[in-house]
């Protein structure tokens, strides 16, 4: 059993980050998973939320957007539909989207034939929170 | 006997082409480069996905989920990913003729197909022919397009759990380098399991599914189709530009060859000019 796990996270767009990592928490479904090398092998659903990873030289954080998780012999791969490193985050833009999608959300409870909308809406604002959690 | 004058309108119209396809391909070049690098970004994800398919195909029952049973007969569905624009060489048209082959074909296990074209060049192939053409998405703006995609392929999957149609099919240009492009089409519904590649340590290993293998499928089969079309999109996108560099490549260096041929004759036709002009001197001095 090695020490380390390799972190990779891929997204339709692009490859975003690949790295040896000590420890990952992912967004899953089902509730925060805490990740350590040794693992079984496990694949899961990921909700939108803050994945944490933490190597020797930093600890930080990427916001991913649904997809899934695959771990690995210590190899821990994520497919999520979108993703985005702390830093590169705009925190003004997520609130922005928060808000709006807040008072569209509003706007669609008024009438009770758009469900549709209204958990796409709900998405929209998860996303948006995640992407401001992740960013502090 | 073209006279100096028309060879030089003739050298002047050639060079105007000539830079017109020049410039064509600078631009093809350019948007092709962006588009390899969409599809190179987009590889990972795709492999990614059909490896955890075919780890998560291994322990299910195949016939449990809709999107994998198999059906015979009925009908089928056929998304033609095509370009808006010509000037790409053949490659719209290999496609259209394979799958112009294709549709007929009953071995294939289908009765009657129905088409969903992507760009105009598809959809004017197939007006006058046979194969009915459902729905057509044409002169749309990159993004616009894929979006159009995404939601086609959506409400196609739900006709498909619902039964209205047995089979799907996704016919486009694979992106392979910059001089080859081959029309591929791709039977996407049912699902076919990719087959696990044997280098990859791990092919059966049992998985913990969370919340389950079931609810797992349920959600990745979808993204896989959608999945599958949006790289068509790509594919389609980056063999368009590449396809159209190559032509105009091949255009401009016509139009130099043959400015070179035009060339040589006007400079002959001068030069007889030139004679018989001296000629007529000579042979007026010596008259006097």
């Amino acid at each position: 059993m090695s020490n380390n796990l390799t972190l990779e996270i891929v997204t339709p767009q692009s490859k975003l980050l690949s790295k040896e990592v000590d420890y990952v928490t992912i967004p899953s479904e089902l509730g925060e998973l805490g990740i350590l090398p040794g693992h079984i092998p496990l694949l899961t659903n990921l909700s939108s939320g803050v994945l944490s990873y933490k190597n020797s030289s930093e600890e930080k954080k990427v916001a991913v957007h649904f997809g899934y998780a695959e771990v690995c012999q210590d190899k821990i791969t994520i497919l999520a539909s979108t993703a985005e490193l702390a830093e590169e985050i705009d925190v003004e833009g997520a609130k922005t989207d928060q808000q709006k999608a807040e008072s569209e959300l509003a706007e669609v409870y008024k009438s009770t034939d758009k469900l549709d909308q209204a958990l796409e809406l709900q998405q929209q604002i998860q996303m948006a929170v995640t992407r401001q959690n992740a960013a502090q | 006997m073209a006279t100096l004058k028309d060879i030089q309108l003739r050298m002047s119209s050639i060079k105007n082409t000539m830079q017109i396809t020049k410039a064509m391909k600078m631009v093809a070049a350019s948007k092709m480069r962006r588009a390899e690098e969409a599809i190179t970004n987009s590889r990972p994800y795709s492999e990614k996905l059909k490896a955890i398919i075919s780890n998560l195909s291994d322990g299910v029952d195949q016939s449990a989920h809709p999107l994998l049973k198999k059906r015979e007969g009925g009908k089928a569905v056929v998304l033609l990913i095509s370009t808006d624009r010509g000037l790409c060489g053949g490659l719209n048209v290999n496609l259209c003729k394979k799958l112009n082959s294709f549709m007929p074909d009953q071995s294939n296990g289908f009765d009657v197909v129905e088409l969903v074209t992507f760009g105009k060049k598809g959809t004017e192939f197939f007006k006058n022919r046979a194969g009915n053409i459902a729905e057509s998405f044409r002169d749309l703006k990159e993004a616009e397009m894929a979006d159009a995609l995404q939601s086609k392929v959506r409400d196609l999957i739900q006709q498909y759990i619902d039964g209205e149609f047995n089979h799907l099919y996704l016919a486009y240009n694979r992106f392979n380098n910059v001089v080859s492009q081959t029309p591929i089409i791709k039977q996407v519904l049912p699902i076919e399991p990719p087959a696990t590649e044997d280098s990859d340590a791990d092919a059966g290993t049992q998985f913990i599914f969370e919340p389950s293998g079931m609810a797992i499928l349920n959600a990745i089969l979808p993204q896989y189709v959608e999945n599958q079309a949006f790289t068509g999109l790509l594919d389609n996108n980056a063999s368009e530009h590449a396809a159209r560099m190559t032509a105009m490549d091949a255009a401009t260096n016509n139009a130099s060859d043959m400015l070179a041929k035009l060339q040589i004759q006007f400079n002959r036709a001068r030069q007889a000019a030139i004679t018989s002009e001296l000629i007529e001197i000579i042979s007026g001095a010596e008259a006097v």
